[in-house]
């Protein structure tokens, strides 16, 4: 019972640390920080991973095996994975290492809001509404979607401080280790296209699961209107960029907004407005 | 004339741009903030209950408070369509032609400034050279065709030409989508229907304006169940339900949460559940006098007590309130007074809230029935939709992973090494430059591996 609680306990520290890591890599120029940071990161989502299935097969022991994606709690714990998960892919495409301080900051955020704020984490069994194998495929396409914004939102703060300075960074100074703007720029837009296409997923395989479930894809619940907002967002930012040859700071600025209403729909809609997503109730 | 022609012209332009289309997008995006900050569905006495009235005008005067059935939302989604079909059909021309283009022949030093670039000088002949390029070229990305030449070759590789189409694709599946929901709205219908266990009903009555109607077939609740976990949380909800034609049985099967029923176009889903009285036996007691009466009561039927003017009636009745077990409402009429109420618990016959002034009462024997609330829906529109779902997604991933690639290649006498051969590669991509980048470079080593090979075995012999 114990197990999988410690391996999410020491996924929350373990992320810290690759946190400050990266924060000292970036803040102090240095390659080598980068590098633990990165090497840490790889460990705790092998450690966390162990975790979610741990807890997985804790379902089963405790008699309604179910998917660990299923209230707040879990689905902190799942968003802090993905987006380790997608940083990681993305570092190992680009081999930049110094955009990791705020992904790496987001999960250990998610983490320790998941395990200190004294949420109920008790493997607690489906509620009907909530039995059925869309779940997983919904919760898990969402937040990747979620998930590559949020690294997006990472780049593009980079994006925002890098650009304010210009032309040429200081060869010692902060700036010193991020990749050209122009890259920079490239890797935000890979990032929104890649979120766009899972949030699509998310809100397509939501609105699959509800027809099946209730007999309609669309019923303009807060919550379906609140991610349908955010793919608009993200939509009017390929379009922005693609066709009326937008790039940099402007992308940067609305991959913010985009981000802002990635948190809305995820928290704001849960704790503000009322529906059927509201975990837990029904 | 020519002054209505531009003004014209300028009117498709504009409803033609992606200026509008980003503004539509966004205000899409802002008025449904705006609906989700009001409740959906609220009816209109609900909005003057529960926004001042500034507010509660502004609410109703736009629908705020049921937007997305106000004809200005969808008159914004119909600009939106238009939008989007006006600049498919100015921009599918050019794509047309774009594709159709007949290739370039670049000059080397042009090809060097592109983006991507190679350039090496070999000892191999042009032809020769030519050759082990286009053999690696047509390995790891496709046929060189040669594009030019007269002392020199030219020569252009391509991939993904047909990506620039697949924006249209994901356009088009947009319009899939609308067009489905509004089949759907304009053919299906939602409604609920509520089924006493052990009876049968074919009248849904509709969400929409408090309308019924009758199905060809009943639907009978043969039975319905709720099981739950060992913690006290439901774990299931189950109607069992036969479908009937006149007496015959045509179906018999069990539904519940998430899994639904669907006979003849019409799928049912266990929605909610209930109970209500159908008879009472009811003691009543006049703390004062001491009189006692016992009365068969009926739901909403007044009865008056003998040899008074005191009138008494069930109004509701609750399968549990505060865990207090089942509940009935009763209430007392009693001339010149306004009426007065309590609850009055069904379990507890001596709890001392079942009184209503000098009246007790004590519940002998509640009846009640169980109904099961199904939602019943019918909507012709949802294969469209679903066509235009699986058409976005496809076209979605199928546009991110797609690109338009080219490489020239060009291979000539050298101008700085008389007798050595130049040759100069460069690629282009109109997107994911980052994968280009590593594919062109993988290529360029392929074909230095390629002509440097080559060499080795002429100097050999
Ligand atoms: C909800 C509706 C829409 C969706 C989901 C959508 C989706 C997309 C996507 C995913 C792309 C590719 C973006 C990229 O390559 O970065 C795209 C490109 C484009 N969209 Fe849309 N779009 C929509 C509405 C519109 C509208 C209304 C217009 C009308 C002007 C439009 C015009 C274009 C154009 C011109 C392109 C670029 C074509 C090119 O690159 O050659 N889109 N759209």
């Amino acid at each position: 019972m114990m197990e999988s609680s410690l391996l999410l306990s020491i996924s929350t520290f373990g992320f810290l640390l690759s946190f400050v890591f990266y924060l000292s890599g970036l803040v102090f120029h240095r390659k080598r920080p980068l590098k633990w940071g990165s090497v840490s990161a790889w460990i705790v989502l092998v450690i966390l991973t162990a975790g979610i299935a741990l807890r997985w097969i804790e379902s089963y022991q405790l008699g309604f095996g179910r998917a660990p994606l299923s209230n707040l709690y879990e689905s902190l714990v799942f968003a802090a994975w993905s987006i380790a998960l997608i940083y990681l892919l993305l570092e190992l495409r680009t081999r930049y290492r110094v955009l990791g301080v705020f992904p790496l900051l987001f999960c250990f955020l998610a983490m320790a809001y998941a395990s200190f704020s004294g949420m109920d984490s008790a493997i607690r069994p489906l509620v009907p509404a909530l039995q059925s194998n869309w779940l997983i495929i919904h919760v898990v396409t969402c937040f990747f979607g979620y998930a590559a914004f949020t690294v997006s939102f990472g780049i593009s703060i980079l994006y925002l401080f890098r650009a304010a300075h210009k032309p040429n960074p200081h060869p010692k100074g902060v700036y010193a280790l991020l990749p050209p703007l122009k890259q920079m720029d490239e890797f935000n837009y890979q990032m929104i296209f890649f979120g766009f296409i899972w949030l699509s997923l998310g809100i397509i395989s939501g609105a699959v699961w509800a027809n099946s479930a209730w007999g309609t894809y669309w019923s303009w619940d807060p919550k379906e209107t609140w991610s349908l907002i955010t793919w608009l967002v993200y939509a009017a930012i390929l379009h922005a960029r693609n066709i009326r040859g937008w790039r940099g700071n402007r992308v940067a600025l609305l991959s913010l907004v985009g981000f802002g209403c990635v948190l809305f729909t995820y928290f704001g809609v849960n704790f503000l407005l009322s529906g059927l997503h509201s975990y837990g109730s029904f | 004339m020519q002054e209505k022609g531009g003004l014209l012209k300028r009117f498709a332009g504009t409803l033609a741009s992606m200026r509008l289309t980003l503004i539509i997008f966004l205000t899409l995006a802002a008025v449904s903030v705006l609906g989700t900050l009001f409740p959906y569905g609220m009816t209109g006495a609900d909005v003057h209950h529960h926004y001042p009235p500034a507010l509660a005008w502004f609410i109703q005067t736009f629908s705020l408070h049921d937007m997305y059935r106000t004809n200005w939302f969808r008159l914004l989604l119909l600009l939106l369509c238009v939008n989007l079909i006006i600049c498919t059909v100015q921009r599918l021309p050019k794509t047309i032609k774009l594709t159709r283009q007949r290739d370039e022949e670049f000059s080397s030093d042009k090809i060097a400034k592109f983006s991507q670039n190679f350039q090496m000088t070999t000892a191999q002949p042009v032809e020769t050279a030519a050759a082990s390029i286009g053999k690696v070229m047509g390995a790891q990305f496709g046929p060189l065709k040669t594009i030019g030449g007269a002392g020199k070759f030219s020569g252009l590789a391509e991939q993904g030409r047909w990506s620039s189409f697949m924006v249209y694709f994901i356009h088009l599946s947009v319009l899939i989508i609308l067009v489905g929901a509004i089949i759907g709205s304009l053919f299906g219908f939602k409604g609920i229907m509520n089924i006493i266990e052990g009876e049968a009903s074919n009248t849904v009555m509709l969400s929409r304006g408090h309308e019924r109607l009758e199905l060809p077939f009943a639907v009978r609740c043969d039975a319905f169940s709720i099981s739950y976990y060992e913690t006290g949380t439901p774990r299931e909800y189950r109607s069992d339900l036969t479908i009937l034609k006149g007496d015959e049985e045509i179906l018999q099967t069990p539904i519940r949460v998430n899994h639904p029923l669907t006979y003849g176009g019409i799928t049912f889903y266990q929605s909610t559940y209930g109970s209500f009285l159908t008879s009472l036996d009811l003691e009543i007691r006049d703390t004062e006098s001491g009189r006692t009466w016992t009365k068969n009561m009926r739901m909403r039927t007044p009865e008056t007590l003998p040899g008074t003017t005191d009138q008494i009636q069930v109004m509701d009745y609750r399968e549990d309130i505060a865990q207090l077990g089942p509940i009935v409402i009763m209430a007392m009429l009693r001339e010149g007074e306004e009426a007065t109420g309590a609850y009055v618990l069904v379990n507890d016959p001596d709890f001392h809230g079942n009184r209503i002034s000098n009246y007790h009462f004590a519940i002998q024997e509640a009846e009640t029935a169980r109904y099961t609330g199904l939602q019943v829906k019918s909507d012709p529109g949802v294969w469209v939709v679903y066509v235009g779902f699986s058409a976005l997604l496809i076209g979605i991933i199928l546009a991110y992973y797609m690109s338009h690639r080219k490489i020239w290649v060009v291979a000539e006498p050298s101008r700085q090494f008389p007798g050595r051969t130049q040759v100069t590669l460069g690629g282009r991509a109109n997107r994911n430059p980052l994968a280009f980048e590593e594919e062109f470079q993988t290529i360029c080593q392929g074909v230095e591996q390629e002509l440097r090979a080559s060499e080795n075995k002429d100097s050999e012999t």
